[in-house]
């Protein structure tokens, strides 16, 4: 365990800096985006979460999150350049299994630290847009509670930050098998398992039909897609990736 | 060089100590931010203040309702004068409380679209009701069915497809449970026997004979000779009592001995296990109760009263009363600005006061002087008789507004409760779209027929237009769209006891 403990500081601290710069970009973004925004006074009556969303700040979000990604992939083949690291690695005198996940748990405290980072940046949005709209014309234009409703409304933040327990419950079930599958993804290709990629694709195929029902929720529709249904497949399939994933390192396929 | 130190430490620390402690961090941020937006919602306006009379009138009943948007809920209730909320999140549509969806057309009972539709055999009035299920579930399978009954109704002025009827069809459809009844509003013109219906089966089948009929009155230009001979074929194989039953039947032929105004028939609306027929004769508005099993008429309410319309009524029905509201005629006192209502109030009594061997006996003329010879007074101009009980007249002046909507009427002993909503007049009006105009929502107490509270449910529901208010005016309108303001929806009222 104490090997475990000293490996995973060991990979969480050999990107850090990199994560972190990611983590102020997402924090600075915003009163970039925002105020850009709110300099035409003919967006203040707008709401909070419309200007959240077409400031781009969801943008900023896709790239820095696409950036996290890369980190972890750079993080996982830079064991393979170089120094080959990864023969050290297999050699080193503890369990694979604990190998195995002192990786997986550095590419959840990144992804970890990237939410926070913009869950902040949210608050420091919306802050931005209430004093500039309180100022105007008397607060005409301010909403009560608007950082309560956008959340509610915001189909971008009513992912990001569920309130209700279904959503929790999916959200995190999410975030979850994205991570387990990015690191799944790049196990097989190191191991030249590439049927590993089906499950894949299928997870990519469920994830995109969650998100897309979840964020046109407010769109009149019939549709009904059962989010704990999808919850367990998710979680079934984030466990099928880690079993599977252990079992590939035990082997010593990925080397 | 201390500095140094307190670096070098700092290294140490990251290289063999990060990742627990950004672990815990993270997700007590997120965690801590999660936790501080749902206590956010507690920080919605909502609360009630009395603007007349002591809160201590609404002390008997529980007034409960829901402010929502696609997305949300705020569940009020107000119990002892004390107004407390629950938020609740919604995730798929089906979370959403259906809005109100009655239209001019149709009448909705859980989720199933009715229409009644009248056409015409020659002159005799032939209903069809069909029946469409709106369940989104079920849209998928066969949700149309419809029942067809020939009546005993003569449309003397049915000419080429043309024809009125004193209301909407909406209004003659009613339910007890999943029973369906229905009658036929019938106005000047028409005469016969018109009557209260149930609906015994639907059936599966679309109904092809009136499918022709319509292609025939389509083609009656054309002179057919056996037209008649084929009509009298038909009429066999599509009227079949298995699917409607004549559960009461009335007359509305016009006794030119003793009245000079035909009978219009307005609306019918379900109380209890009894049927309430809503009728005008001349002046006078009359209302009946008959059981739902026997069909017998159990009582009757005539009011002499012509000041208020029967179109267009709003009923609400709890246990064992029937609350209606009316629109008021424009009188003398016209320049007072302002939306003028007279809610009326029943009561059904359980155990019935006619006699039954009587009233078998007495043939239909006579059963109407019985009535009027047994009547008595409540007030002047107000006969009734049997079980049904007329308990309140209230004339309501909104000032300076409109009424946007009248959620709830309950009434209990001597006490009426009201919950609307007022849209404030034109004059004030500071957008040209209706729909963005501030509403404010109210509930009203009286106490034998007279104001005694007036309360406002104060939120920031309005607020939900500014988005809207403040556009740059577009030529083509605004989109209303219900998921993104917050709309009150299903109000109830119900003894405390």
């Amino acid at each position: 365990m104490l090997k475990f403990y000293k490996l995973l500081n060991y990979e969480v601290s050999r990107n850090l800096t990199k994560v972190l710069i990611i983590c102020l970009g997402v924090i600075i973004s915003p009163v970039v985006f925002i105020n850009n925004m709110l300099s035409d006074y003919s967006n203040l009556y707008k709401r909070f979460e419309t200007i959240y969303e077409s400031s781009g700040c969801i943008i900023a979000f896709a790239v820095c999150f696409a950036a996290i990604c890369g980190i972890c992939i750079h993080s996982f083949y830079s064991n393979y350049t170089g120094s080959k690291s990864i023969y050290t690695l297999m050699t080193l005198p503890m369990k694979r299994e604990e190998v195995y996940f002192s990786k997986l748990v550095s590419f959840f405290i990144y992804f970890l630290m990237f939410i926070a980072a913009q869950l902040i940046s949210v608050f420091i949005a919306y802050n931005i847009v209430h004093y500039k709209v309180a100022q105007f014309d008397q607060g005409r234009y301010l909403m009560n509670n608007g950082l309560f409703l956008a959340f509610v409304r915001s189909g971008f933040l009513r992912i990001l930050l569920p309130l209700g327990v279904e959503g929790i419950i999916s959200t995190t079930s999410m975030f979850i098998v994205i991570v387990c599958s990015l690191y799944y993804g790049l196990i097989c290709e190191r191991s030249k398992r590439y049927w590993g990629f089906v499950p894949i694709a299928a997870t990519v195929f469920f994830l995109i039909r969650v998100i897309t029902y979840r964020l046109n929720q407010g769109v009149i529709s019939w549709e009904y897609v059962n989010l704990y249904i999808y919850s367990i497949v998710f979680l079934g399939l984030s466990a099928f990736y880690t079993w599977h994933g252990i079992r590939l390192v035990k082997r010593g396929a990925i080397t | 060089m201390k500095d140094l130190k307190i670096k070098m430490h700092f290294y140490e620390f990251r290289k063999k100590h990060i990742a627990l402690p950004l672990l815990v961090i993270t997700l007590a941020i997120i965690i801590l931010i999660q936790n501080y937006i749902r206590c956010l919602a507690a920080n919605c306006t909502f609360y009630l203040e009395d603007l007349y009379g002591s809160r201590e009138h609404l002390s008997n009943v529980i007034i409960s309702g829901n402010l929502q948007d696609g997305y949300h809920n705020n569940i009020f209730k107000i119990e002892n004068g004390n107004l407390e909320i629950r938020t609740v999140y919604y995730h798929h549509y089906k979370d959403f409380i259906p809005l109100n969806t009655d239209s001019w057309f149709s009448k909705f009972i859980n989720n199933v679209e009715y229409v009644l539709t009248l056409y015409f055999d020659g002159k005799e009035v032939i209903a069809n009701i069909k029946y469409y299920d709106r369940n989104p579930e079920k849209s998928r399978k066969s949700s149309y069915r419809e029942a067809t009954i020939k009546t005993d109704i003569i449309n003397e002025k049915y000419t080429d497809g043309s024809w009125t009827t004193a209301t909407s069809t909406s209004y003659v459809i009613t339910n007890i449970g999943d029973r369906i009844f229905f009658t036929i509003p019938t106005t000047e013109g028409y005469s016969g026997t018109n009557g209260i219906y149930e609906v015994v089966n639907f059936s599966d089948n679309f109904n092809y004979f009136l499918y022709t009929k319509i292609k025939q009155e389509e083609e009656s230009d054309l002179p057919q000779n056996n037209q008649h001979d084929t009509n009298n074929q038909v009429d066999k194989t599509y009227i079949d009592e298995t699917y409607i039953r004549t559960v009461a039947e009335f007359s509305i032929n016009v006794n030119h001995h003793t009245e000079s105004s035909y009978l219009e028939v307005f609306g019918l609306e379900a109380v209890g296990n009894y049927l309430v027929l809503i009728l005008r004769q001349g002046s006078s508005m009359v209302f009946r109760a008959y059981d739902s099993e026997s069909g017998e008429q159990t009582g009757e309410v005539i009011i002499n009263d012509s000041s208020s319309y029967l179109e267009r009524y709003k009923a609400f029905v709890s246990n064992n009363t029937l609350n209606l509201s009316l629109i008021k005629r424009n009188s003398g006192d016209e320049n007072i600005p302002g939306d003028k209502r007279r809610i009326l109030t029943f009561e059904i009594l359980h155990e019935s006061h006619v006699n039954k061997n009587e009233n078998t006996e007495v043939d239909n003329e006579n059963k109407n002087a019985e009535i009027k010879t047994a009547e008595s007074y409540y007030n002047d101009g107000v006969i009734m008789h049997g079980n049904l009980r007329l308990t309140n007249i209230i004339d309501a002046v909104y000032l300076n507004s409109e009424i946007d909507r009248i959620f709830n009427i309950y009434h209990k002993d001597n006490k009426v409760y009201i919950v609307l909503s007022l849209i404030e007049s034109e004059a004030d009006k500071i957008t040209p779209y209706n729909v963005l105009r501030p509403r404010r929502m109210f509930i009203y107490v009286y106490e034998d027929s007279k104001p005694v509270y007036v309360g406002e449910i104060i939120t920031d529901m309005n607020q939900d237009n500014i988005f809207q208010l403040y556009e740059p005016s577009t030529s083509g309108g605004i989109p209303y769209n219900t998921y993104e303001r917050r709309l009150f929806e299903d109000i109830r009222i119900r003894s405390k006891n």
